[in-house]
Protein backbone atom coordinates (compact mmCIF):
# COMPACT_ATOMS: atom_id res chain seq x y z
CA UNK A 1 0.00 0.00 0.00
CA UNK A 2 3.28 2.52 0.31
CA UNK A 3 4.48 2.28 -2.86
CA UNK A 4 5.86 5.39 -4.47
CA UNK A 5 3.51 6.81 -6.70
CA UNK A 6 5.54 10.27 -7.38
CA UNK A 7 8.62 11.37 -6.69
CA UNK A 8 10.21 15.10 -6.84
CA UNK A 9 14.16 15.04 -6.78
CA UNK A 10 15.31 18.25 -6.12
CA UNK A 11 13.01 20.28 -8.42
CA UNK A 12 13.53 23.87 -9.06
CA UNK A 13 11.31 25.86 -10.53
CA UNK A 14 12.71 29.33 -12.23
CA UNK A 15 10.99 32.56 -11.87
CA UNK A 16 11.78 35.28 -14.80
CA UNK A 17 13.98 37.84 -14.02
CA UNK A 18 13.18 40.94 -11.78
CA UNK A 19 10.74 38.47 -9.44
CA UNK A 20 11.74 38.83 -5.82
CA UNK A 21 13.89 35.79 -5.68
CA UNK A 22 15.65 33.53 -9.29
CA UNK A 23 13.69 29.99 -7.74
CA UNK A 24 10.14 30.10 -6.67
CA UNK A 25 11.07 26.73 -5.21
CA UNK A 26 14.61 25.11 -5.08
CA UNK A 27 15.76 21.98 -4.47
CA UNK A 28 12.70 20.32 -3.37
CA UNK A 29 12.30 16.54 -2.53
CA UNK A 30 9.19 14.90 -1.76
CA UNK A 31 7.78 11.41 -2.19
CA UNK A 32 3.93 10.65 -2.29
CA UNK A 33 3.24 7.47 -1.44
CA UNK A 34 0.25 5.30 -2.42
CA UNK A 35 -3.36 5.87 -0.11
CA UNK A 36 -1.48 8.55 2.16
CA UNK A 37 -2.04 12.12 2.06
CA UNK A 38 0.72 14.66 1.91
CA UNK A 39 -0.21 17.91 2.81
CA UNK A 40 2.38 20.66 1.42
CA UNK A 41 2.27 23.56 3.68
CA UNK A 42 3.56 27.35 3.76
CA UNK A 43 2.65 30.55 3.43
CA UNK A 44 1.50 33.09 1.06
CA UNK A 45 4.37 33.06 -2.29
CA UNK A 46 6.36 29.80 -0.68
CA UNK A 47 6.09 28.16 -3.81
CA UNK A 48 3.40 25.76 -3.06
CA UNK A 49 0.81 26.45 -5.51
CA UNK A 50 3.95 26.06 -8.78
CA UNK A 51 4.48 23.08 -7.00
CA UNK A 52 1.49 21.01 -7.72
CA UNK A 53 1.51 22.96 -11.04
CA UNK A 54 4.79 21.75 -12.30
CA UNK A 55 3.51 18.20 -12.01
CA UNK A 56 0.92 19.10 -14.26
CA UNK A 57 2.88 20.67 -16.19
CA UNK A 58 0.68 23.68 -16.81
CA UNK A 59 3.73 26.55 -15.28
CA UNK A 60 1.95 29.67 -16.46
CA UNK A 61 3.58 30.53 -19.85
CA UNK A 62 6.38 31.10 -21.06
CA UNK A 63 8.27 32.82 -18.12
CA UNK A 64 7.85 30.18 -15.07
CA UNK A 65 10.04 27.09 -15.79
CA UNK A 66 11.17 23.67 -14.30
CA UNK A 67 15.22 25.03 -14.04
CA UNK A 68 16.17 21.30 -12.94
CA UNK A 69 15.35 18.19 -11.20
CA UNK A 70 13.14 15.50 -11.72
CA UNK A 71 9.56 14.98 -12.02
CA UNK A 72 9.11 10.75 -11.82
CA UNK A 73 5.81 9.61 -12.27
CA UNK A 74 5.33 5.75 -13.35
CA UNK A 75 8.93 5.73 -14.50
CA UNK A 76 8.51 8.92 -16.58
CA UNK A 77 10.14 12.48 -15.74
CA UNK A 78 7.04 14.51 -16.19
CA UNK A 79 9.18 17.39 -16.61
CA UNK A 80 10.65 16.71 -19.68
CA UNK A 81 7.23 14.37 -20.91
CA UNK A 82 5.77 15.77 -24.32
CA UNK A 83 2.84 17.61 -24.55
CA UNK A 84 0.68 14.64 -26.05
CA UNK A 85 1.63 12.65 -22.92
CA UNK A 86 1.10 14.93 -20.50
CA UNK A 87 -1.98 15.25 -22.24
CA UNK A 88 -3.25 11.75 -21.65
CA UNK A 89 -2.13 11.75 -17.88
CA UNK A 90 -3.87 14.76 -16.64
CA UNK A 91 -6.97 13.88 -15.37
CA UNK A 92 -6.98 9.95 -16.01
CA UNK A 93 -3.68 9.16 -14.14
CA UNK A 94 -3.36 12.66 -12.24
CA UNK A 95 -6.47 14.83 -10.66
CA UNK A 96 -6.46 18.15 -9.55
CA UNK A 97 -9.24 20.25 -8.10
CA UNK A 98 -9.08 24.15 -7.78
CA UNK A 99 -9.16 26.47 -4.73
CA UNK A 100 -12.37 28.33 -5.96
CA UNK A 101 -14.79 25.59 -7.54
CA UNK A 102 -16.73 28.99 -9.43
CA UNK A 103 -13.69 30.30 -11.38
CA UNK A 104 -12.60 26.59 -11.93
CA UNK A 105 -15.83 25.10 -13.76
CA UNK A 106 -16.63 26.88 -16.86
CA UNK A 107 -20.18 29.06 -16.35
CA UNK A 108 -21.22 28.61 -19.98
CA UNK A 109 -21.50 24.47 -19.64
CA UNK A 110 -23.80 22.44 -17.33
CA UNK A 111 -22.07 20.35 -14.66
CA UNK A 112 -23.08 17.31 -16.44
CA UNK A 113 -21.59 18.13 -20.01
CA UNK A 114 -18.58 19.17 -17.85
CA UNK A 115 -18.19 15.87 -16.29
CA UNK A 116 -19.10 13.75 -19.44
CA UNK A 117 -15.83 16.01 -21.92
CA UNK A 118 -13.24 14.46 -19.56
CA UNK A 119 -14.70 11.10 -20.62
CA UNK A 120 -15.15 12.14 -23.94
CA UNK A 121 -11.43 13.03 -23.85
CA UNK A 122 -10.14 10.08 -22.51
CA UNK A 123 -12.54 7.04 -22.34
CA UNK A 124 -13.68 5.04 -26.01
CA UNK A 125 -17.30 4.99 -24.04
CA UNK A 126 -20.57 5.48 -25.64
CA UNK A 127 -23.19 7.97 -24.32
CA UNK A 128 -24.99 5.81 -21.99
CA UNK A 129 -22.18 4.27 -20.15
CA UNK A 130 -20.42 8.13 -19.78
CA UNK A 131 -23.89 9.22 -18.63
CA UNK A 132 -24.19 6.40 -15.99
CA UNK A 133 -20.47 6.65 -15.05
CA UNK A 134 -21.17 10.62 -14.01
CA UNK A 135 -24.09 10.13 -12.44
CA UNK A 136 -22.39 7.37 -10.37
CA UNK A 137 -19.39 9.53 -9.19
CA UNK A 138 -22.04 12.58 -8.59
CA UNK A 139 -23.47 10.32 -6.43
CA UNK A 140 -20.71 9.35 -4.57
CA UNK A 141 -19.37 12.64 -3.61
CA UNK A 142 -22.56 12.88 -2.05
CA UNK A 143 -24.53 15.45 -4.06
CA UNK A 144 -28.33 15.28 -3.90
CA UNK A 145 -30.59 14.62 -6.83
CA UNK A 146 -28.09 13.60 -9.64
CA UNK A 147 -30.24 14.24 -12.61
CA UNK A 148 -31.21 17.81 -11.80
CA UNK A 149 -26.65 18.32 -10.64
CA UNK A 150 -25.69 17.44 -14.38
CA UNK A 151 -28.47 19.60 -15.27
CA UNK A 152 -27.57 22.51 -13.51
CA UNK A 153 -25.01 25.27 -14.30
CA UNK A 154 -22.19 26.24 -11.60
CA UNK A 155 -23.64 29.76 -10.69
CA UNK A 156 -26.94 27.75 -10.08
CA UNK A 157 -25.39 25.64 -6.92
CA UNK A 158 -23.66 26.59 -3.63
CA UNK A 159 -19.85 26.69 -3.29
CA UNK A 160 -19.77 23.37 -1.87
CA UNK A 161 -22.32 21.49 -4.16
CA UNK A 162 -19.23 23.33 -6.70
CA UNK A 163 -16.58 21.83 -4.88
CA UNK A 164 -18.45 18.51 -4.92
CA UNK A 165 -18.80 18.46 -8.35
CA UNK A 166 -15.24 19.15 -9.17
CA UNK A 167 -13.68 16.47 -6.74
CA UNK A 168 -16.28 14.22 -9.00
CA UNK A 169 -14.98 15.37 -12.11
CA UNK A 170 -11.21 15.04 -10.93
CA UNK A 171 -12.12 11.10 -9.80
CA UNK A 172 -14.37 10.48 -12.44
CA UNK A 173 -10.64 8.21 -14.07
CA UNK A 174 -9.50 6.87 -10.97
CA UNK A 175 -6.68 8.57 -10.81
CA UNK A 176 -3.76 7.39 -8.82
CA UNK A 177 -2.72 10.93 -7.51
CA UNK A 178 -5.13 13.80 -6.82
CA UNK A 179 -3.87 17.35 -6.23
CA UNK A 180 -6.01 19.42 -4.51
CA UNK A 181 -4.59 23.28 -3.83
CA UNK A 182 -5.95 24.42 -1.25
CA UNK A 183 -9.79 23.02 -2.11
CA UNK A 184 -11.11 24.09 1.03
CA UNK A 185 -9.84 27.57 1.71
CA UNK A 186 -13.07 29.49 -0.25
CA UNK A 187 -15.18 27.21 1.65
CA UNK A 188 -17.34 28.07 4.95
CA UNK A 189 -16.06 26.39 8.29
CA UNK A 190 -19.05 23.66 8.54
CA UNK A 191 -18.21 23.09 4.32
CA UNK A 192 -14.87 23.18 4.62
CA UNK A 193 -15.26 20.12 7.35
CA UNK A 194 -17.52 17.96 5.14
CA UNK A 195 -15.18 18.81 1.67
CA UNK A 196 -11.97 17.92 4.04
CA UNK A 197 -14.21 14.42 5.39
CA UNK A 198 -15.29 13.41 1.72
CA UNK A 199 -11.45 13.70 0.30
CA UNK A 200 -10.65 11.73 3.17
CA UNK A 201 -13.00 8.92 2.23
CA UNK A 202 -12.75 8.78 -1.17
CA UNK A 203 -8.78 8.91 -1.07
CA UNK A 204 -8.97 5.81 1.45
CA UNK A 205 -12.05 3.95 -0.91
CA UNK A 206 -9.84 4.02 -3.96
CA UNK A 207 -6.09 4.59 -2.24
CA UNK A 208 -5.51 7.17 -4.47
CA UNK A 209 -2.44 9.78 -3.28
CA UNK A 210 -2.75 12.77 -2.41
CA UNK A 211 -1.04 15.99 -2.60
CA UNK A 212 -3.02 18.68 -0.82
CA UNK A 213 -1.67 22.60 -0.26
CA UNK A 214 -2.62 24.40 1.81
CA UNK A 215 -1.14 27.60 4.69
CA UNK A 216 -4.07 26.22 7.19
CA UNK A 217 -2.79 24.22 10.32
CA UNK A 218 -6.33 23.65 10.71
CA UNK A 219 -6.59 21.22 7.87
CA UNK A 220 -3.61 19.74 8.00
CA UNK A 221 -4.19 18.44 11.17
CA UNK A 222 -7.96 16.42 9.92
CA UNK A 223 -5.87 15.28 7.28
CA UNK A 224 -2.63 14.75 6.34
CA UNK A 225 -0.54 11.68 7.22
CA UNK A 226 2.49 13.47 5.57
CA UNK A 227 3.58 16.81 6.09
CA UNK A 228 6.30 18.88 4.25
CA UNK A 229 6.78 22.76 5.24
CA UNK A 230 7.73 25.64 2.48
CA UNK A 231 9.39 28.36 3.58
CA UNK A 232 10.00 30.71 0.65
CA UNK A 233 10.84 27.71 -1.72
CA UNK A 234 13.20 25.79 0.44
CA UNK A 235 11.51 22.52 1.85
CA UNK A 236 12.32 23.01 6.16
CA UNK A 237 11.02 20.33 7.44
CA UNK A 238 9.09 16.92 6.16
CA UNK A 239 7.83 14.00 8.13
CA UNK A 240 4.64 12.50 9.55
CA UNK A 241 2.08 14.32 10.61
CA UNK A 242 2.47 13.62 14.09
CA UNK A 243 5.99 14.08 14.28
CA UNK A 244 5.98 17.72 12.57
CA UNK A 245 2.93 18.88 14.64
CA UNK A 246 3.47 17.37 17.81
CA UNK A 247 7.74 18.15 17.66
CA UNK A 248 8.23 20.36 15.39
CA UNK A 249 11.88 20.86 14.67
CA UNK A 250 11.72 23.88 12.40
CA UNK A 251 11.58 27.58 14.26
CA UNK A 252 9.44 27.99 10.98
CA UNK A 253 7.27 25.15 11.78
CA UNK A 254 6.65 26.01 14.95
CA UNK A 255 5.74 29.84 14.03
CA UNK A 256 3.24 28.47 11.93
CA UNK A 257 1.66 26.23 14.28
CA UNK A 258 1.65 29.32 17.12
CA UNK A 259 -0.27 30.95 14.59
CA UNK A 260 -2.84 29.15 14.41
CA UNK A 261 -5.75 30.83 16.72
CA UNK A 262 -6.98 29.40 19.80
CA UNK A 263 -10.28 29.19 21.26
CA UNK A 264 -9.08 30.54 24.72
CA UNK A 265 -7.67 34.06 24.52
CA UNK A 266 -4.36 34.20 24.24
CA UNK A 267 -2.48 36.05 27.06
CA UNK A 268 0.76 37.20 25.04
CA UNK A 269 -0.27 36.34 21.07
CA UNK A 270 2.92 36.46 18.79
CA UNK A 271 2.05 38.84 16.45
CA UNK A 272 3.63 39.72 13.11
CA UNK A 273 6.49 42.20 12.76
CA UNK A 274 6.76 44.35 10.02
CA UNK A 275 10.11 45.34 9.33
CA UNK A 276 10.17 48.84 7.30
CA UNK A 277 10.30 50.21 5.16
CA UNK A 278 7.82 47.80 3.29
CA UNK A 279 10.07 47.47 0.18
CA UNK A 280 11.75 43.96 -1.33
CA UNK A 281 13.39 42.22 1.08
CA UNK A 282 16.89 41.83 1.20
CA UNK A 283 17.14 38.54 2.14
CA UNK A 284 15.25 36.31 3.28
CA UNK A 285 15.41 36.48 6.68
CA UNK A 286 14.10 39.93 6.10
CA UNK A 287 10.52 41.70 5.31
CA UNK A 288 7.03 40.09 5.97
CA UNK A 289 8.11 37.09 8.04
CA UNK A 290 7.77 35.53 11.75
CA UNK A 291 10.77 37.11 13.32
CA UNK A 292 10.62 36.09 16.49
CA UNK A 293 12.85 31.93 16.65
CA UNK A 294 10.38 31.41 19.69
CA UNK A 295 6.66 30.88 19.05
CA UNK A 296 5.61 32.37 22.34
CA UNK A 297 7.99 35.68 22.34
CA UNK A 298 8.30 38.01 19.86
CA UNK A 299 11.62 40.15 19.48
CA UNK A 300 12.49 43.23 17.49
CA UNK A 301 15.01 42.78 15.25
CA UNK A 302 18.13 45.11 15.79
CA UNK A 303 18.17 46.63 11.98
CA UNK A 304 14.70 48.00 12.38
CA UNK A 305 13.85 51.57 14.47
CA UNK A 306 12.23 51.18 17.61
CA UNK A 307 8.52 52.22 17.42
CA UNK B 1 -31.65 30.65 -24.27
CA UNK B 2 -34.69 31.24 -23.82
CA UNK B 3 -34.16 33.35 -20.46
CA UNK B 4 -32.13 35.47 -22.99
CA UNK B 5 -34.46 35.50 -25.30
CA UNK B 6 -37.25 37.01 -22.72
CA UNK B 7 -34.57 38.99 -21.55
CA UNK B 8 -34.18 40.79 -24.60
CA UNK B 9 -37.71 41.03 -25.54
CA UNK B 10 -37.77 43.48 -22.10
CA UNK B 11 -35.39 45.93 -23.81
CA UNK B 12 -37.16 48.32 -25.77
CA UNK B 13 -34.57 49.80 -28.34
CA UNK B 14 -33.75 46.25 -28.47
CA UNK B 15 -37.30 45.63 -29.72
CA UNK B 16 -37.27 48.61 -32.04
CA UNK B 17 -33.75 47.69 -33.70
CA UNK B 18 -35.66 43.73 -34.12
CA UNK B 19 -38.09 45.31 -35.90
CA UNK B 20 -36.31 47.58 -38.16
CA UNK B 21 -34.09 44.30 -39.39
CA UNK B 22 -37.33 42.07 -39.81
CA UNK B 23 -39.13 44.72 -42.14
CA UNK B 24 -35.34 44.87 -43.77
CA UNK B 25 -35.87 41.31 -44.26
CA UNK B 26 -39.51 41.39 -45.21
CA UNK B 27 -38.59 43.20 -48.07
CA UNK B 28 -35.42 41.75 -49.45
CA UNK B 29 -37.36 38.56 -49.25
CA UNK B 30 -40.81 40.16 -51.57
CA UNK B 31 -38.78 41.97 -53.90
CA UNK B 32 -39.20 39.81 -56.72
CA UNK B 33 -42.84 39.39 -55.91
CA UNK B 34 -43.22 43.27 -55.55
CA UNK B 35 -40.63 44.84 -58.11
CA UNK B 36 -40.38 41.68 -60.95
CA UNK B 37 -38.54 43.71 -63.10
CA UNK B 38 -34.42 44.53 -63.14
CA UNK B 39 -33.98 47.78 -60.98
CA UNK B 40 -32.10 49.28 -63.92
CA UNK B 41 -35.43 49.06 -65.86
CA UNK B 42 -36.35 52.27 -66.88
CA UNK B 43 -39.81 52.82 -65.16
CA UNK B 44 -41.29 56.04 -66.78
CA UNK B 45 -40.23 59.89 -66.95
CA UNK B 46 -37.05 60.66 -65.33
CA UNK B 47 -37.15 62.88 -61.91
CA UNK B 48 -40.97 62.32 -61.31
CA UNK B 49 -41.66 63.66 -57.67
CA UNK B 50 -42.82 60.65 -54.94
CA UNK B 51 -46.43 60.04 -55.71
CA UNK B 52 -48.94 57.66 -56.86
CA UNK B 53 -47.62 56.48 -59.69
CA UNK B 54 -43.55 55.86 -58.05
CA UNK B 55 -44.39 55.52 -54.53
CA UNK B 56 -40.87 57.26 -53.94
CA UNK B 57 -40.31 58.62 -56.99
CA UNK B 58 -38.00 58.34 -60.33
CA UNK B 59 -34.46 58.58 -60.68
CA UNK B 60 -32.29 61.05 -63.28
CA UNK B 61 -32.86 58.08 -65.63
CA UNK B 62 -36.54 57.23 -64.83
CA UNK B 63 -35.48 54.15 -62.91
CA UNK B 64 -38.33 53.47 -59.49
CA UNK B 65 -36.26 54.55 -56.85
CA UNK B 66 -38.24 52.43 -54.35
CA UNK B 67 -37.42 49.16 -56.66
CA UNK B 68 -33.68 50.41 -56.63
CA UNK B 69 -33.74 50.68 -52.46
CA UNK B 70 -35.50 47.46 -52.45
CA UNK B 71 -32.85 45.48 -54.41
CA UNK B 72 -30.19 47.72 -52.67
CA UNK B 73 -31.24 46.41 -49.04
CA UNK B 74 -29.95 42.77 -50.74
CA UNK B 75 -26.91 43.98 -51.64
CA UNK B 76 -26.15 45.93 -48.32
CA UNK B 77 -27.21 42.33 -45.94
CA UNK B 78 -25.73 39.95 -48.22
CA UNK B 79 -22.32 42.37 -47.93
CA UNK B 80 -22.60 43.49 -44.39
CA UNK B 81 -23.06 39.95 -43.15
CA UNK B 82 -20.38 38.74 -45.51
CA UNK B 83 -17.90 40.85 -44.55
CA UNK B 84 -18.55 40.91 -40.67
CA UNK B 85 -18.54 36.73 -40.65
CA UNK B 86 -15.72 36.88 -42.63
CA UNK B 87 -13.81 39.58 -40.14
CA UNK B 88 -15.05 37.51 -37.09
CA UNK B 89 -13.65 34.20 -38.83
CA UNK B 90 -10.18 35.39 -39.53
CA UNK B 91 -10.00 37.88 -36.32
CA UNK B 92 -11.16 35.22 -33.83
CA UNK B 93 -8.38 32.95 -35.45
CA UNK B 94 -6.15 35.23 -35.02
CA UNK B 95 -6.70 37.07 -31.91
CA UNK B 96 -7.41 33.74 -30.26
CA UNK B 97 -4.07 31.88 -31.01
CA UNK B 98 -2.07 34.96 -29.80
CA UNK B 99 -4.17 35.25 -26.77
CA UNK B 100 -4.10 31.27 -26.31
CA UNK B 101 -0.08 30.82 -26.92
CA UNK B 102 1.41 34.14 -26.17
CA UNK B 103 4.90 34.45 -26.49
CA UNK B 104 6.67 35.48 -29.66
CA UNK B 105 3.06 33.78 -31.80
CA UNK B 106 1.32 37.09 -30.30
CA UNK B 107 4.09 39.31 -31.09
CA UNK B 108 4.21 38.18 -34.78
CA UNK B 109 0.51 38.11 -34.83
CA UNK B 110 -0.52 41.23 -32.79
CA UNK B 111 2.24 43.14 -34.77
CA UNK B 112 0.42 42.46 -38.09
CA UNK B 113 -2.86 43.10 -36.61
CA UNK B 114 -1.76 46.66 -35.92
CA UNK B 115 -0.11 47.02 -39.23
CA UNK B 116 -3.51 46.38 -40.80
CA UNK B 117 -5.08 48.91 -38.15
CA UNK B 118 -2.65 51.62 -38.74
CA UNK B 119 -4.05 52.36 -42.45
CA UNK B 120 -7.33 54.06 -42.85
CA UNK B 121 -9.61 51.69 -43.15
CA UNK B 122 -12.21 53.00 -46.22
CA UNK B 123 -8.67 53.77 -48.07
CA UNK B 124 -7.28 50.72 -47.84
CA UNK B 125 -10.67 49.38 -48.74
CA UNK B 126 -11.03 51.42 -51.75
CA UNK B 127 -7.15 50.33 -52.17
CA UNK B 128 -8.40 46.48 -52.37
CA UNK B 129 -11.25 46.86 -54.31
CA UNK B 130 -9.77 48.92 -56.87
CA UNK B 131 -7.12 46.14 -57.27
CA UNK B 132 -9.42 43.10 -57.62
CA UNK B 133 -11.76 45.53 -59.12
CA UNK B 134 -15.31 46.03 -58.37
CA UNK B 135 -17.25 43.29 -57.62
CA UNK B 136 -19.60 42.36 -54.59
CA UNK B 137 -16.94 39.32 -54.29
CA UNK B 138 -14.15 41.93 -53.84
CA UNK B 139 -16.05 44.08 -51.76
CA UNK B 140 -16.75 41.47 -49.04
CA UNK B 141 -12.84 40.76 -49.06
CA UNK B 142 -12.02 44.94 -48.62
CA UNK B 143 -14.14 45.37 -45.81
CA UNK B 144 -13.36 42.17 -44.00
CA UNK B 145 -9.55 43.13 -44.35
CA UNK B 146 -10.31 46.31 -42.57
CA UNK B 147 -12.40 45.10 -40.14
CA UNK B 148 -11.20 41.60 -38.78
CA UNK B 149 -8.25 44.14 -36.63
CA UNK B 150 -10.84 45.08 -34.30
CA UNK B 151 -12.23 41.32 -33.68
CA UNK B 152 -8.44 39.89 -33.18
CA UNK B 153 -7.21 42.57 -30.79
CA UNK B 154 -10.80 41.95 -28.68
CA UNK B 155 -10.54 38.18 -28.88
CA UNK B 156 -7.12 38.52 -27.68
CA UNK B 157 -7.80 40.38 -24.68
CA UNK B 158 -10.69 38.37 -23.78
CA UNK B 159 -8.38 35.27 -24.45
CA UNK B 160 -5.54 36.85 -22.37
CA UNK B 161 -7.64 37.37 -19.15
CA UNK B 162 -9.56 33.88 -19.73
CA UNK B 163 -6.36 32.07 -19.83
CA UNK B 164 -5.87 33.17 -15.88
CA UNK B 165 -9.31 31.98 -15.00
CA UNK B 166 -8.56 28.45 -13.50
CA UNK B 167 -11.32 26.31 -15.77
CA UNK B 168 -9.24 27.29 -18.33
CA UNK B 169 -6.27 25.80 -16.29
CA UNK B 170 -8.77 22.92 -15.08
CA UNK B 171 -9.20 21.90 -18.46
CA UNK B 172 -5.66 21.58 -19.29
CA UNK B 173 -5.40 19.79 -16.15
CA UNK B 174 -7.78 17.11 -17.37
CA UNK B 175 -6.53 16.70 -20.28
CA UNK B 176 -8.22 18.54 -22.98
CA UNK B 177 -6.19 19.43 -26.13
CA UNK B 178 -5.50 23.26 -27.18
CA UNK B 179 -8.12 23.23 -29.86
CA UNK B 180 -10.69 21.72 -27.34
CA UNK B 181 -9.81 24.35 -25.11
CA UNK B 182 -10.01 27.27 -27.48
CA UNK B 183 -13.39 26.26 -29.39
CA UNK B 184 -15.17 24.43 -26.88
CA UNK B 185 -14.38 26.49 -23.81
CA UNK B 186 -12.68 29.79 -24.41
CA UNK B 187 -14.31 31.25 -27.88
CA UNK B 188 -17.70 30.30 -26.55
CA UNK B 189 -16.97 32.67 -23.37
CA UNK B 190 -16.43 35.46 -25.46
CA UNK B 191 -19.28 34.77 -27.49
CA UNK B 192 -21.22 38.01 -26.37
CA UNK B 193 -17.96 40.21 -26.80
CA UNK B 194 -18.33 39.13 -30.47
CA UNK B 195 -21.67 39.74 -30.99
CA UNK B 196 -21.64 42.66 -29.47
CA UNK B 197 -18.88 43.77 -31.52
CA UNK B 198 -19.94 42.41 -34.67
CA UNK B 199 -23.05 43.61 -34.97
CA UNK B 200 -21.57 47.21 -34.86
CA UNK B 201 -19.21 45.46 -37.07
CA UNK B 202 -22.33 44.44 -39.85
CA UNK B 203 -23.84 48.61 -39.33
CA UNK B 204 -19.86 49.45 -40.49
CA UNK B 205 -19.71 47.00 -42.97
CA UNK B 206 -23.05 48.53 -44.55
CA UNK B 207 -21.18 51.77 -44.60
CA UNK B 208 -18.68 51.28 -46.11
CA UNK B 209 -20.07 49.46 -48.72
CA UNK B 210 -22.53 52.41 -49.37
CA UNK B 211 -18.93 54.74 -49.61
CA UNK B 212 -17.60 52.67 -52.10
CA UNK B 213 -20.58 52.46 -54.60
CA UNK B 214 -20.75 55.96 -53.76
CA UNK B 215 -17.39 56.69 -55.32
CA UNK B 216 -18.17 54.48 -58.24
CA UNK B 217 -16.22 51.02 -56.53
CA UNK B 218 -19.28 49.23 -56.06
CA UNK B 219 -20.53 46.11 -58.62
CA UNK B 220 -21.56 48.12 -61.46
CA UNK B 221 -24.03 45.28 -62.16
CA UNK B 222 -25.90 45.09 -58.63
CA UNK B 223 -28.03 47.61 -57.72
CA UNK B 224 -27.04 49.71 -53.98
CA UNK B 225 -27.93 52.02 -51.81
CA UNK B 226 -24.34 53.84 -52.23
CA UNK B 227 -25.29 53.58 -56.22
CA UNK B 228 -28.37 55.80 -55.88
CA UNK B 229 -27.08 58.40 -53.98
CA UNK B 230 -23.98 58.28 -55.97
CA UNK B 231 -26.38 58.63 -59.39
CA UNK B 232 -28.40 61.08 -57.64
CA UNK B 233 -26.09 63.50 -56.16
CA UNK B 234 -25.89 66.07 -58.94
CA UNK B 235 -29.94 66.80 -58.57
CA UNK B 236 -29.64 67.26 -54.71
CA UNK B 237 -31.16 70.05 -54.65
CA UNK B 238 -33.63 69.68 -57.83
CA UNK B 239 -34.78 65.76 -56.86
CA UNK B 240 -34.52 65.63 -53.26
CA UNK B 241 -36.21 62.02 -53.29
CA UNK B 242 -33.31 60.17 -54.96
CA UNK B 243 -30.73 60.42 -52.33
CA UNK B 244 -32.64 61.05 -49.20
CA UNK B 245 -34.46 57.89 -49.14
CA UNK B 246 -31.54 55.70 -50.04
CA UNK B 247 -30.00 57.79 -47.03
CA UNK B 248 -32.99 57.01 -44.86
CA UNK B 249 -32.96 53.14 -45.39
CA UNK B 250 -29.01 53.04 -43.99
CA UNK B 251 -29.49 55.44 -41.32
CA UNK B 252 -32.72 52.54 -40.04
CA UNK B 253 -30.67 50.23 -41.07
CA UNK B 254 -27.37 50.84 -39.35
CA UNK B 255 -29.11 52.20 -36.13
CA UNK B 256 -31.43 49.15 -36.11
CA UNK B 257 -28.04 46.86 -36.10
CA UNK B 258 -26.60 48.36 -33.30
CA UNK B 259 -29.75 48.51 -31.41
CA UNK B 260 -29.91 44.98 -31.82
CA UNK B 261 -26.29 44.34 -30.92
CA UNK B 262 -26.38 46.46 -27.99
CA UNK B 263 -29.55 43.94 -26.61
CA UNK B 264 -27.99 41.02 -27.36
CA UNK B 265 -24.90 42.03 -25.09
CA UNK B 266 -27.04 43.05 -22.60
CA UNK B 267 -29.37 39.47 -22.70
CA UNK B 268 -26.25 36.98 -23.47
CA UNK B 269 -23.83 38.66 -21.18
CA UNK B 270 -23.49 36.62 -18.23
CA UNK B 271 -21.68 39.07 -16.09
CA UNK B 272 -25.04 41.28 -16.63
CA UNK B 273 -27.27 38.43 -16.41
CA UNK B 274 -26.41 37.60 -13.08
CA UNK B 275 -27.63 41.41 -11.71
Amino acid sequence: MNETVLELEKLTIALPPGADRSNAVSDVDLVLRAGKVTCLIGESGSGKSLVARSILGLLPRPHVRVGSGRILFEGQDLAVAPQDKMRAIRGAKIGMIFQEPMTALNPLHTIGRQLDEVLRIHTPLGNAARRARVLELIDSVHLPEPGRIIRSFPHQLSGGQRQRAMIAMALLLNPRLLIADEPTTALDVTTQAQILYLIRELQREHGTSVLFITHDFGVVADIADEVAVLQRGTLVERGTAAAVLGAPVHPYTRALIAAVPKLVPPVARPAMVRCSPPKRPASPASGWTLISTSPTRMSIPASSPAP
Amino acid sequence: MLEGFARFARNRMALFGAAVLVCLLLLVLLTPVIYPDDPFKLAGPALQPPGDRFLLGTDTLGRDVAAEIAYGARTSLIIGVGATLAAIVFGAVAGGVAGYYRGRTETVLMRITEFFQTIPAFIFALLIVAILSPSVSSEIIAIAAVSWPSIARLVRGEFVSLGGREFVQACAGLGASDARIIFNHMLPNCASSIIAVGSLLIGTAILLEAGLAFLGLGDPNVMSWGLIISAGRAVLRSAWWICTFPGIAILLTVLGINLIGDGLNEALNPRLRER
